[in-house]
């Protein structure tokens, strides 16, 4: 794609995105008042994690787009489109901008909306506006600004009350032009007793090259409604990941958060569920496998404010080479959530003497009357295993695979979506390979 | 015809965190034979079978060790195993996550060529034949390797073990401890229906039942890391009535 129409981070670009997609008045105020956010603010300072070299001096944000005919997908995402078939609904786009979808038939019937934000605008405003930055503010950091300035692709899923999507709906963000910055936006409202289940895929090929990437997931999840949302990221190894994913529940709601994440060069993937009805749920089950010299940043809160709110979160993960892992968990129950739950576990498993795990598992309790706890273990390989599986003939390799997929199991076991734990578990496989 | 299998130990000399335990232990066995060693707590019979499984923590200061002919001791304890020998532990590793089948089947593949792997239907018939022989339940298959399976359940699963990987030289440490009668009875007919010239064993016990079962061809007797006695079976029954101590006096008289 052509050099004029791609647009780069300025206020004159900001200016020229909000032109080119044609947005109103309403949305552009939001842009400009985060661009302004975002050249006010510094960058965060993270305990741990380092953005030094994070370089956002005129990085390109945008560059038009078109949908594109099953043989332009990339390798990766015809395979997904090969594998698939039938099983989910499937919204691809690559480089934000190029477009390919093939919807099953039951979104349309029962009046589900999928579609890119311009869309939505056009046809959907009156559903988008009220939930658009509910749960994630323009001006929580700089990098949040740095999203809904930046902002242009991503997707706006609509749930009517009562409806239940049988067919997983799958996202697949593709970043295929080197340096192109990425932030994408998917925003999901469930109605009313309403139940989808979303899967987001996430990949880039850098051609060793810088990618910002800073992207915000916002799930609406209304009284008695569920949503289970998937998340895999394998970004491209130059690539800066800027994730943020919230949930805001309603009364009896549920959100449920599958994640796996392998990709990037540094990544801060946070997730975040506002447990504000009474009764409402949320889990968080993930894996994560750091190798080279990346460094992954995983929060997850679980914040409970109503009464009779549960939660649980497990993470398990592996660190090869000189990896590092900043794990943030944290179970916070307000004053007034009475007969709360909440727990937490994390595993991290070392490969390798260099890798590092800083477990941060924190449990902060403001009521009386709850049921809360945390585990929190990392270790290297057992020797003892190791050597009772070398013992049977098991090469080194061999015997590490078994234990590392072994030490993964217990909370892929937890992910009901079986695509998803494939594709976890392909990964992982690669990652032992090497 | 002379049987090719055979484990030679000359002189083995083997320290752990500096204090050495196996003071020159000579030993053969071949293809066929059946030996048991015995010896009082502490007096280096695991330690033997895991320096000649190549754990890390046992080390070997002197002497030598050849597995149908190869320098035993110079391999990494993948290849040891994969050349024929297999120790079934006294204490089996707990893995979780890991199911016996799949383990099995990654241990099976390992003694293959890239391209030659077991088929799942050849794997699966073996598999459910030798448990039955076990007398295990083929829910076995699917429960994670060891994890929280009974004492007795685990030395069975370490002869399933033995029985699909067909080694050369098997080590049994300890297998009969921790078996009620009638376990004991079925895992030492599974060893012996693997018995044949291709196999020798090397049977580590405190016990006379298991012997009973085994026919050992020679007792050894481990003391303070070195092999005092050797007999044929009578040995065993002569120490189950007589106990150490007459060995110790007869170490002392001589
Ligand atoms: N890993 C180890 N660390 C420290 N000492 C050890 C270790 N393994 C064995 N030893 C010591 O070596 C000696 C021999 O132990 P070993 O386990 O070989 O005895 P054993 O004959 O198998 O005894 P048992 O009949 O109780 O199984 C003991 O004194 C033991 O404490
Ligand atoms: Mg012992």
């Amino acid at each position: 794609m052509s050099v004029e129409t791609a647009i780069t981070l300025s206020a004159k670009g900001i200016a020229a995105l909000s032109e080119r997609l044609g947005e109103p008045e309403w949305l552009r105020a939001k842009r400009l008042s985060a661009f302004e956010a975002y050249e006010r603010m510094a960058l965060p300072a993270w305990d741990r994690t380092d953005l030094a070299g994070l370089n956002l001096d005129a990085i390109t944000i945008y560059q038009d787009g078109r949908a594109m005919g099953d043989d332009e997908l990339p390798e990766a995402l015809k395979a997904i489109a090969a594998k698939r078939g039938d099983e989910a609904s499937l919204f691809f786009q690559v480089d934000g901008q190029c477009t390919w979808s093939r919807p099953k038939e039951e979104l349309a019937a029962k009046g589900v909306i999928v579609c890119d934000f311009q869309t939505a605008l056009k046809e959907h405003e009156e559903l988008l506006r009220p939930h658009y930055m509910s749960a994630v503010g323009f001006d929580e950091d700089k990098l949040t600004a740095l999203h809904y300035a930046a902002v242009s692709s991503g997707w706006f899923i609509y749930v009517p009350k009562n409806t239940v999507v049988e067919a997983p709906i799958e996202l697949r963000s593709y970043g295929q032009t080197p340096g192109l910055g990425l932030f994408s936006h998917i925003l999901v409202v469930a109605e009313q007793g309403a139940e989808v289940t979303v899967v987001h895929g996430a990949k880039s090929d850098d051609g060793g090259v810088q990618r910002v990437v800073a992207n915000i997931v916002e799930i609406c999840p209304k009284e008695g409604a569920q949503v289970r949302f998937y998340a895999m990221q394998d970004w491209g190894r130059e690539t800066y990941n800027y994730t943020l994913r919230r949930s805001v529940l309603a009364r009896d709601a549920r959100t449920d958060w599958y994640w796996g994440d392998f990709g990037s060069r540094l990544s801060r993937s946070h997730i975040k569920s506002i447990l504000s009805g009474t009764g409402s749920e949320s889990y968080s089950y993930g894996v994560f496998f750091g190798d080279g010299e990346q460094h992954l940043d995983l929060g997850i809160t679980m914040l409970h404010e109503g009464e009779h709110t549960a939660s649980d979160m497990e993470s398990k993960g592996i660190l090869d080479d000189r990896a590092r892992v900043v794990y943030r968990g944290l179970t916070d129950i307000e004053n007034g959530a009475r007969f709360a739950s909440g727990f937490q576990r994390e595993n991290t498993m070392l490969l390798s003497e260099e890798a590092r795990s800083d477990a941060i598992p924190g449990l902060e309790i403001d009521e009386t009357e709850v049921q809360a706890g945390h585990a929190a273990t990392t270790g290297q390989v057992d020797p003892v295993q190791l050597f009772y599986l070398m013992s049977r003939g098991l090469r080194r390799h061999e015997a590490l695979y078994l234990l590392v997929v072994g030490f993964l199991d217990a909370v892929l076991g937890r992910m009901p979506l079986e695509s998803f734990r494939e594709e976890l578990a392909a990964h992982i496989d690669g990652k032992m390979a090497g | 015809m002379a049987s090719e299998v055979f484990l030679k130990i000359e002189d083995l000399h083997v320290e752990v965190e500096g204090n050495e335990i196996l003071k020159g232990v000579s030993l053969e066995i071949k293809g066929g034979e059946v030996h048991a060693l015995m010896g009082p707590n502490g007096s280096g019979k695991s330690t033997l079978a895991y320096a000649l499984a190549g754990h890390p923590r046992y080390e070997v200061t002197g002497g030598r060790v050849y597995l149908n002919g190869q320098d035993l001791l110079e391999m990494e304890p993948d290849e040891r195993a994969r050349a024929g020998l297999f120790l079934a532990f006294q204490y089996p590793a707990e893995i979780s996550g890991v199911t016996v089948a799949n383990f099995l089947r990654t241990a099976v593949n390992a003694r293959r060529e890239k391209g030659d792997e077991i088929s799942l239907a050849e794997f699966g018939k073996k598999l459910r034949e030798q448990m039955e022989r076990l007398e295990m339940d083929p829910s076995f298959a699917s429960r994670y390797l060891n994890e929280g399976f009974s004492g007795g359940e685990k030395k069975r699963a370490e002869i399933l073990q033995m029985a699909m990987l067909e080694p050369n030289i098997a080590i049994l440490d300890e297998t009969d401890s921790g078996l009620d009668i009638d376990a004991l009875r079925i895992v030492a007919r599974g060893v012996n229906a693997l018995k044949g010239p291709n196999l020798g064993i090397l049977c580590i016990t405190h016990y006379q039942r298991i012997l009973r079962y085994l026919e050992p061809d020679y007792v050894h007797i481990l003391l303070d890391g070195r092999i005092v006695e050797s007999g044929g079976k009578e040995l065993a029954e002569t120490l189950e009535e007589k106990g150490y101590d007459w060995l110790r006096e007869q170490i002392g008289a001589n």
